[in-house]
Order: C-alpha cells, then sequence, then structure tokens
C-alpha cells in the first residue's frame, strides 16, 4: 500500500516523465548515432548499373596490358581475386567462352583486384587463362564501379553499354546464362 | 485538515539550473560512447577481403584445438559424436 497516496502505475507514469525530461537532449545524439551505426553496413548498391557506360579504361592505371581492340566489341568484364573460390571456380568457364566466342567479337577482361602482385602472378600462372588480365592494384577503377561480390562479370554491348551484371558465379547456371546473354548481345548489329 | 498529497515530480515546477548542465554532461557521455563505439564500425568491401579469407583467420585451422573443443562439447552435452551427429543433449544417442 502506497504511504503517500498515490498507486503504482501512478508513480511509474511520473517516473517516465523523469526520464524524458532528462534524456530528452540526448534524443538527437542517440538518433544520430543510430543512423551512423546503419550507415556503416556493408550491402553495396552498385555504382555500374546496367544501362550504364562503361568507365574510359585508360583513365585508369592497372598492372598489365589492357587489350587495345576493346572498341566495338562484346566485352566481358570479370572483377576476380586470387583468394576468391568462386573466382577460381569461374575462370575455366571464361576461358572456355573466350574460345569460343572471341572469334565472333567477344573479349573477356579480368581485373584483378589482389592487393599482393605475389598472389596474383601465382593465380595467373596456375589458371594460365586464354584471355586478359589486368590489375587494379590500388582499387581506384573497383572503387568507381563498385562491385557488389567477388567475383562480379559485367556484359558490355558493343556500343561500350554495360547490358547485364552477373554478382557471384554459381557453375553451370551461370555459365548458361552468361552464354544465352553473350549470343543475343553478338548477334545484335552495331 | 485534508491537504492534497504532491506528486514526487511536478513538471509545473521551474527548471533547476544544475539540471540543464547534467543532461548537457549526459548527452556529452553518450556522444563519446558511441564515438568509441563507431570507431569499431568498418565496412569491409568485396575488394578487401583478402585477409578475411586467409588461412589464419578460419576457425578450424588448428585441428588439434578443434578435436579438443568437440571433445569439451560432447563431454558437456553428453552427445556422443559431438556436433557431427543430430540430436540434442539428452545423452540418448
Amino acid at each position: 500500500m502506497d504511504t503517500d497516496g498515490h498507486g503504482f502505475w501512478h508513480r511509474l507514469c511520473l517516473s517516465g516523465r523523469l526520464m524524458m525530461r532528462t534524456f530528452r537532449g540526448a534524443l538527437p545524439v542517440l538518433a544520430s548515432g543510430l543512423l551512423f551505426v546503419a550507415s556503416t553496413g556493408t550491402d553495396l548498391e552498385a555504382a555500374l548499373k546496367e544501362g550504364d557506360p562503361l568507365p574510359k579504361l585508360s583513365d585508369y592505371s592497372f598492372e598489365g596490358t589492357l587489350p587495345a581492340d576493346l572498341a566495338g566489341k562484346v566485352i566481358v568484364l570479370d572483377f576476380w581475386a586470387s583468394w576468391c573460390a568462386p573466382c577460381k571456380a569461374s575462370f575455366p568457364a571464361l576461358g572456355a567462352i573466350q574460345r569460343e566466342l572471341g572469334s565472333s567479337g567477344l573479349t573477356v577482361l579480368g581485373v584483378s583486384v589482389d592487393e599482393k602482385k605475389a598472389a596474383y602472378e601465382a593465380f595467373l600462372k596456375k589458371q594460365a587463362p586464354p584471355f586478359a588480365t589486368v590489375r587494379d592494384a590500388d582499387h581506384r577503377f573497383v572503387k568507381v564501379v563498385q562491385a557488389p561480390k567477388m567475383p562480379t562479370t559485367y556484359l558490355i554491348d558493343r556500343k561500350g553499354v554495360v547490358r547485364h551484371v552477373h554478382e557471384g558465379f554459381h557453375g553451370e547456371g551461370s555459365v548458361k546464362m552468361l552464354r544465352e546473354q553473350l549470343t543475343a548481345l553478338l548477334n545484335e548489329k552495331p | 485538515m485534508k491537504t492534497t498529497p504532491t506528486p514526487p515530480f511536478d513538471s509545473r515546477q521551474p527548471t533547476r539550473p544544475g539540471r540543464s548542465l547534467c543532461r548537457l554532461c549526459i548527452g556529452a557521455a553518450l556522444l563519446a560512447v558511441m564515438a568509441f563505439a563507431g570507431v569499431g564500425c568498418s565496412g569491409v568491401q568485396p575488394w578487401e577481403r583478402a585477409t578475411l579469407t586467409s588461412y589464419a583467420m578460419r576457425a578450424d585451422r588448428d585441428p588439434l584445438a578443434v578435436a579438443m573443443g568437440e571433445h569439451i562439447y560432447f563431454s558437456r552435452e553428453s552427445s556422443t559424436g559431438g556436433r557431427g551427429v543430430g540430436g540434442s543433449g539428452c545423452g540418448c544417442n
């Protein structure tokens, strides 16, 4: 029984009001803190999307030589890394696509995001891909593109426009889709 | 004479001078806590995960430690086979 004549709920309400008054000044700080934490999430929104023109590759300094004759070709731009298992799995498939469709006007270009040059070179020595590969050593290009996963494969048409984006590599399903989309892009009139 | 009881806190009372200072201190303390917590938040981009995928980051990199962990687990849970088999810690499997 209350000694001062007030019930439990009345006192609870007053305590709540007291707390609200005390922490009222801190509410904007709390809100901004929550926003900050939410903004540090790692889910990326890809900067280079379907319909966007491919950034001019010659504006970036890659380690390795870019293919000279990319104009008017269908390009498979593949971001990969030696430490990425799906990238390793995708290399034979991309090599087969290069061999099969290269004569029709297709170029596969691998862009490695490896920080360690030795790991990059060892991977290439082991895989020996039949397509061109360069290293984006300072990550300038990948930061512009914002590749959402490793690997991410961009299919670019003859006009230099990104038409399809493949996030990750999912075995036969990815290969089938890549072949279908690339065949359709190669059949388009320039 | 019957008097009306006064509530423990009356919002109509004028604010005491020390209270705003108290609020300021609480706000500053919260800001400092969040700032310190915030420096621990770092977004690792997909192209920056080389270290995270290295062998040293694997939980099962030490077979002996894994075996010991499994032994402790099934001893505690009385579940022969540890995590390798289905069932719970009822000791009946």
